[in-house]
């Protein structure tokens, strides 16, 4: 991967009380370190994109992760019970910065 | 065959238990029979939905004879381990000093003792299914959900959002019911189908609520969730009575011309649930009383009405409603004519049957 910044989108829906949840980051405003591991998790988890199976049970949360880097995008969506394990403490992180969305 | 009867019999279960009690001999052996041949009947249904549901039955009681829950609440102590962490409490089991555990335990007696003396019906799956709630899940967890296999998973809210979500009861009778749902129409959690399975979950939530409260339709405030929502949430999650209205995020739809089409949230289930949730509103108010025991019946024959099945529609569920309240009450009663006037008001065309 380039150099260049990621810029990522969570967007988090459903839930027993079916709010949409938003949170944004980009690389470029991290430490160079940190950054580089966010870029490392992404690239992971683009390679190995999770299966669009529907989950089981219900009001478990939906993720919607886009990725955007110069002029790709990439979208990757999984459910609660399915987060990529490359992904996972950055949902967490996303999650905790997330505000409801407009 | 006066025995078939107890398929479609007007006498309810908690009738007949009061008979069983309180009743002269004669009455006695009568009812006493025909509750066990209710519960036979019940027991096939239930082991044909379990064998068309994609999960096995979970700790189920066989042989029971129903009328006392099974619970067991294990602590999570804020992991996300999907598997049950610390044995709480089992039934029978003393109160505990954590308010979490007491209020699952205490939660799920009441939607336990709502379905098994308003419905007829025993436990989740109608066999005595163990009910089983895992609470502290997750840190700060902003959610309650129902996994698919047989466990209610509680978290302890971030005080923003939500907060301790086992401090409502419609919050456990809603996720309860999707476990009820799953063994009924066993409907797919995906567009109309998922968005009538979040209604049967709020419809039936606020039901129980309703019935621990002994409130009558006009006394209630068919709201959801009042209890465990935060500031950002507040006053509520969401409104039977006026969909859209919960709370500056609540976007419900009242009505088919208002149907939000989402890629969110499974086809907005949360969303568009508010339709089918407003129906029974007004249908429930219309009859007046207390809703569950004719529009609420209503409702839980359309959930084992073999028409209704996992992608059924808004309108296919209605019509199951109106066969039942003719079956019932008949196609000129007023419980048909206030059925009919609920999926009315929410523009969701179906039809009355006639003769």
């Amino acid at each position: 991967m380039s150099d260049d910044g990621l810029r990522l989108t969570l967007r988090r829906t459903g839930g027993l009380a079916g709010l949409a949840m938003e949170a944004e980051l980009d690389t470029a405003a991290l430490e160079p370190g940190d950054a580089a591991q966010v870029r490392a998790a992404v690239e992971r988890a683009l390679a190995q994109p999770p299966a669009a199976t529907p989950g089981t049970g219900a009001d478990r949360y939906q993720y919607n992760l886009i990725v955007r880097r110069g002029a790709d995008r990439h979208e990757l969506t999984f459910g609660e019970a399915a987060v990529p394990e490359a992904l996972a403490p950055l949902v967490r992180r996303l999650e905790g910065l997330a505000r409801p969305a407009p | 065959m006066a025995h078939r009867c107890s398929l479609h019999c007007i006498a309810p279960p908690d009738v007949l238990l009061r008979i069983v009690r309180e009743g002269d001999e004669a009455a006695r052996e009568a009812a006493l029979r025909t509750l066990a041949l209710d519960h036979t009947f019940r027991q096939a249904r239930a082991v044909s939905a379990a064998r068309t549901s994609l999960v096995g039955p979970v700790a189920r009681v066989v042989g029971a004879a129903g009328g006392k829950p099974q619970r067991t609440i294990y602590d999570q102590k804020e992991s996300e381990t999907p598997t049950p962490g610390k044995l709480a409490r089992a039934e029978g089991g003393r109160a505990v000093k954590d308010p979490a555990v007491n209020e699952a335990y205490d939660g799920f007696g009441d939607t336990y003792k709502f379905y098994w003396e308003a419905m007829g019906r025993n436990s989740i799956d109608d066999q005595g299914m163990g009910i089983i709630g895992l609470v502290h899940y997750g840190h700060a967890y902003d959610n309650a959900f129902w996994d698919g296999e047989g466990h209610m998973f509680f978290g302890d809210g971030d005080g923003q959002i939500f907060t301790r979500l086992t401090k409502s009861v419609d919050v456990i009778g809603h996720e309860l019911t999707h476990g009820v749902t799953q063994y009924t129409a066993g409907l797919a959690y995906q567009g109309q189908s998922g968005a009538l399975n979040e209604s049967l979950s709020d419809v039936f939530g606020s039901l129980v609520a309703q019935y621990a409260k002994g409130q009558t339709a006009d006394q209630a405030s068919w709201l959801i969730g009042e209890d465990v929502v935060g500031p950002a949430l507040a006053p509520a999650l969401r409104s039977l009575k006026a969909p859209g209205t919960a709370n500056p995020h609540d976007r419900q739809p009242a009505d088919m011309d208002h149907f939000v089409v989402t890629a969110d949230d499974n086809g907005g289930v949360h969303t568009n649930s508010g339709i089918p949730s407003h129906a029974f509103y007004v249908a429930a108010t219309t009859i007046g009383g207390q809703a569950w025991k004719e529009a609420g019946v209503l409702w839980y024959d359309a959930m084992r009405d073999p028409r209704v099945t996992a992608n059924a529609d808004f309108r296919t569920f209605a019509n199951a409603t109106l066969r039942a309240a003719k079956q019932r009450y008949g196609s000129t009663s007023d419980q048909a004519h206030a059925v009919k006037a609920g999926w009315d008001a929410v523009k969701v065309r179906c039809t009355l049957p006639t003769g």
